[in-house]
């Protein structure tokens, strides 16, 4: 190989790699506790929220989904518990410093509607195979976009970083996922 | 009536926002621009190190935010903050013993390929070279920085950073199995 071949091969690599999800919000909350910004109030709207591509879902995600709504059909009691537990209460406490006390409740009647809906389609057993692959990866959907909203609030809290780091794992797992590293429709 | 493009806020903007209101959104915005290429950057650097790359862009952000103020928008953003990242970068290296000062004496066995291992892939024969010539390899080869900005940047002679790309690369070549071992080389 000739230091021309060389420098070819070199120029072709890729100059921009993505991070973990978890480096953004280390990062801001770094920020924050030494002033340099501010905590944005409804910081939700600030960046659009997360899409995802339910028309080019690889074979991977559809068997995750169902392993994700049988365990948050036997962990539902636990969900309830999990939102007392210290880490989710700090973030449920910094919703309620900033005084949007309503805006907490529509998150608890939100969770308890999509702990029961999953019930529900849990209970609905023999029901045709594919609506309810596709209802289950709408539910694993919804567990990824809030588990990207949680850690925003707190970005330490250990639930909400393994949630995400199992979506990362098997995000790298998949060449159709891992190419833009994010992923794709309007949720 | 015509829709008109709106041009995209620049750095410049943002960082005036982050400087004047702590406005956590413009610096997500910066963040988003710019850590892809800066992340992908010191993690070659680190040698291939995710964890350290992490640790270092989080810290490079953190100094670029303190020191927003100080910079004057005479090169580009991702320039200064290349910058930062390669000091921060070598600062680690050097406080854990794998950073060599390129002196142009300096007189460093270039080892062979590993054994039975006759061709390896570029980026892990990037990450096997000593952090010295590995840096000048991705600053010239990779990033495209001339000699006399390596040579600024490293606190070191152009003829050092040249004969040092020279090194890197025979090395490379050797590691990539296109150029056979000498015994006893030395530089």
């Amino acid at each position: 190989m000739t230091d021309h071949e060389l420098e070819q091969a070199l120029d072709r690599l890729p100059r921009e790699r993505e991070p973990g999800r978890m480096l953004e919000e280390r990062t801001v909350r770094a920020l924050r506790e030494e002033g340099l910004i501010v905590s944005a109030a409804g910081s939700a709207e600030a960046r659009p929220a997360a899409r995802i591509d339910l028309r080019h879902r690889p074979w991977w995600r559809s068997a995750a989904a169902i392993a994700a709504g049988i365990a948050l059909f036997a962990g539902g009691l636990s969900v309830g518990q999990m939102l007392g537990a210290r880490q989710t209460a700090d973030a449920f406490q910094t919703v309620f410093e900033d005084g949007d006390v309503l805006l907490a409740a529509q998150v608890q009647r939100a969770g308890s509607d999509y702990v029961a809906a999953l019930a529900a389609l849990s209970a609905a057993d023999g029901g045709a195979a594919a609506d309810t692959s596709q209802a289950l990866e709408v539910a694993l959907t919804a567990l990824w976009a809030a588990a990207n909203e949680i850690v925003r609030l707190a970005p330490d809290d250990p639930v909400t970083a393994r949630i995400l780091q199992g979506f990362e794992a098997k995000a790298q797992e998949s060449a159709d996922y891992g190419a833009a590293g994010q992923l794709l429709v309007e949720f | 009536m015509r829709a008109q493009a709106v041009a995209p806020i620049t750095d410049q903007v943002l960082a005036e926002r982050i400087m004047g209101a702590g406005d956590e959104s413009a610096f997500r915005e910066l963040y988003h621009r710019h850590t892809p290429r800066l992340y992908q950057f010191v993690l070659r650097v680190m040698g291939g190190d995710e964890l350290e790359a992490e640790d270092v862009v989080q810290d490079t952000w953190i100094k670029a935010t303190r020191n927003l103020a100080g910079f004057r928008w005479e090169s580009k953003l991702d320039t200064w903050l290349t910058g930062i990242g390669l000091n921060l970068c070598r600062n680690r290296l050097r406080t854990s013993g794998r950073w060599t000062d390129l002196d142009e004496g300096t007189l460093r066995r270039v080892e062979a390929a590993p054994a039975g291992e006759a061709r390896i892939d570029l980026e892990k024969a990037i990450g096997m070279l000593p952090a010295g010539y590995r840096t000048v390899l991705i600053l010239h080869d990779i990033e495209g920085f001339k000699h006399s900005e390596i040579a600024e940047r490293l606190g070191v002679s152009e003829g050092t950073s040249k004969s040092q790309l020279w090194s890197a690369r025979r090395q490379m070549r050797r590691l990539l199995g296109s150029d056979p071992p000498e015994t006893g080389d030395v530089q």
